[in-house]
């Protein structure tokens, strides 16, 4: 299904690390005592990636889809956890109109388990992993002949902002730019953005107007129209950004396309298969890849069986994974749940099987890019315990090559 | 990206030291052209001694200059600067490249062995206490997390079993947390006051708010949220706190997914 690679010796595992740096804009190559680069890649056959880059386009069409009818469905947004000031904005929509999306980006976590992959989420809102499943997986894959990067998301995304953009149009990356791990994203995308002719300019939510619908970006080094903003800012903090920069307008009412619109919010709740019933979307990908999932007022307490998520937690962080999570941090997620079972739900636990590596057996998620429906790239991580988090370390994903590579 | 802040990285950060990976690239990487009529002032560092890690916290170019005065007595500067360098920023960060570049040039003579001790350089204008970015500034300030430097394990492997924190303002919050740590896994901390000619004398550090809760790293940037301005511009909202209070996902390919 999934196999790792011999690992990069010293001399090619620094040149790679500072070409990250220095070319893809890598500025968190190191958390505590571990490099957060992988010395290895994963590596699939390139039936393996055309299983789940068709099972992610799948997902995606199904997702869109759920997406449109939520929009239209106010009475279910209280199933999905979502902040009261947002869910009331995304209620808004049916009356005041969406505002445009554009090069609409999805990133599906996949899991090897015995019963074949399996996906434990969507990042449908703000997905990261574009500088190590673009440029570092280019750098790695130099190292290893005949293989080649599961795509390349990072291009597929600045293709499709230009394809929705007139040349020299101005894009706004919106982003908490006092976090570096954030601001190399957007830094890293703007070199792509702009190697197509595009201008940019790297910005917080709080620099931003909005004239009759129109995004304008003001700060002390631009006053000008946006042509189209990409976000890289989540949904549920926009609430707390200053009245002044208009927020809202990145989920309603805004004429200025929105990579992604904020209403994505809708299918990032990991609360979202609670609506499924009510849904006529068919949603048979999702159902046959995603573990069975409910209420935790419904489920047992996290046990050998079961686990509690988050509705929007990110990064693995907070999920209550029985004999993984630390025992404190496991009570807190079950007396969380059951103050408020409205932010949280519980899924059926499955057992990833481990990928063998020359360091040992590590446990492996192969997140895998849409843009515009279409697969784009892998973003791989590993971690030695069977919870994808923050202290795993990124790998990057390449696939034998042959006529299937994206 | 710079060529010249790349070359300034591997003089700042050369390829033979164990304490070379934890060198922060953001503020090199993303320099422009590089100043170098900077004159660093000098700096009394007699108080070193072999055995001891040194965490520097002095304002701009103090630090760096407290870093290259620390080169001298046979210690390896570590630059942990991470806030980001752009137009509008509210914390101006060329005086600091300007000092690192203008450091650079003494360094490079230098034959530190590999096994010289860490002093970790940051920068105590990171985050001014009370003070938000301006509107339509670019919002840099910045904090220091546990993980932006080695465990007390790995520094007690290296037979580093004494830390010295060089500071003119009290101790720092995000800065306490890390030392906290350290000084329970067993390294003695001791503070040297800049101003003052007396020796390093040991402290106690005493336990930071939200000490090792898994979500400080969440709630501490909700700090530096409280401003109008740009960067976080805003309070942070908790979706799900298993905690008190609570946050959002960091790391992972960025802050977000």
């Amino acid at each position: 299904m999934i196999a790792s690679l011999p690992p990069l010796d010293d001399a090619a595992r620094e040149a790679v690390r500072r070409r990250a740096i220095f070319d893809c804009c890598k500025w968190d190559p190191q958390v505590g005592d571990a490099s957060a680069l992988a010395p290895f890649p994963l590596a699939l056959e390139p039936r393996a990636w055309d299983e789940l880059a068709g099972a992610a386009e799948a997902l995606a069409r199904e997702t869109l889809a759920a997406e449109a009818e939520l929009l239209a469905r106010p009475d279910l947004h209280g199933r999905l956890g979502l902040p009261r000031e947002l869910r009331r904005r995304v209620a808004e929509v049916p009356r005041l109109g969406a505002t445009p999306g554009a090069a609409r980006v999805m990133r599906f976590d996949f899991h090897p388990t015995a019963e074949g992959w399996r996906v434990s989420e969507v990042n449908s809102d703000v997905p990261g992993g574009f500088i190590e499943s673009s440029g570092i997986a280019r750098l790695v894959a130099a190292h290893y002949a005949g293989f080649a990067p599961a795509g390349d998301p990072t291009r597929a995304l600045a293709d499709a902002v230009a394809r929705a953009t007139a040349p020299k149009a101005l894009v706004g990356l919106v982003h908490a730019t006092a976090y570096t791990d954030d601001r190399q994203v957007m830094a890293y995308l703007a070199k792509a953005l702009e190697a197509r002719g595009l201008r940019t300019c790297l910005v917080s939510p709080a620099h931003l107007r909005w004239e009759d619908g129109r995004a304008r970006i003001a700060c002390d080094w631009l006053d000008a129209p946006a042509d189209l903003l990409l976000r890289f800012f989540p949904a549920e903090w926009l609430p707390e950004t200053p009245a002044a920069c208009g927020w809202p307008h990145l989920l309603r009412g805004g004429r200025t396309p929105v990579g992604n619109p904020a209403y994505a919010i809708l299918t990032q709740s990991k609360r979202l298969p609670l609506a499924w019933d009510a849904l006529e979307t068919p949603l048979d990908a999702w159902r046959a890849l995603l573990p069975e999932t409910r209420s935790p007022r419904d489920a047992p307490a996290p046990d050998g069986a079961w686990i509690l998520k988050p509705a929007l937690g990110r990064v693995g962080e907070a999920i209550g994974l029985y004999g993984v999570a630390e025992p404190k941090e496991l009570r807190a997620a079950v007396r969380d749940a059951r103050w408020h079972p409205g932010r949280w739900v519980s899924q059926r636990r499955f057992e990833s099987v481990p990928v063998e590596t020359a360091a040992g057996a590590v446990h492996a998620c192969v997140g895998v890019f849409t843009v515009d429906g279409r697969a784009a790239g892998a973003y791989g991580r590993v971690a030695p315990r069977p919870l994808i988090d923050g202290r795993a370390q990124d790998a990057a994903v390449l696939v034998r090559e042959g006529s299937h590579v994206v | 990206m710079s060529s010249e802040g790349e070359s300034l990285f591997g003089i700042w950060a050369p390829a033979g030291s164990p304490w070379s990976p934890w060198a922060k690239p953001v503020l090199f990487a993303s320099a422009g052209r590089l100043e170098r009529t900077v004159t660093l002032p000098a700096t009394e560092v007699g108080w070193a001694r072999e055995g001891s890690v040194v965490v520097v916290d002095l304002p701009g170019i103090m630090s760096v200059a407290a870093g290259v005065a620390l080169a001298a007595k046979g210690h390896r500067p570590v630059p942990l600067y991470n806030g980001v360098h752009g137009a509008g920023a509210g914390v101006d960060q060329e005086p600091l490249l300007a000092a690192l570049a203008a450091g650079a040039e003494t360094l490079q003579g230098m034959r530190l062995p590999a096994s010289a001790p860490p002093a970790f350089l940051l920068d105590a204008r990171r985050f001014p206490p009370g003070r938000a970015a301006a509107p339509g500034k670019l919002d840099n300030r910045w904090m220091v997390f546990p993980q932006d430097l080695p465990s007390a394990n790995l520094l007690l492997s290296h037979g580093l079993r004494h830390a010295v924190v060089l500071r003119e303002d009290p101790l720092m919050d995000d800065l306490a947390h890390v030392l906290r740590r350290w000084q329970e896994a067993g390294i003695g901390i001791e503070e040297k006051l800049a101003k003052e000619s007396d020796p390093p004398r040991p402290i106690e550090v005493r336990k930071p708010s939200r000490y090792r809760t898994a979500w400080y790293r969440a709630l501490a940037i909700l700090g530096l949220g409280r401003s109008d301005a740009g960067g976080f511009g805003m309070r942070v909202p908790i979706p799900a706190p298993p905690s008190p209070g609570g946050g959002g996902g960091f790391r992972g390919g960025g802050f977000f997914g």
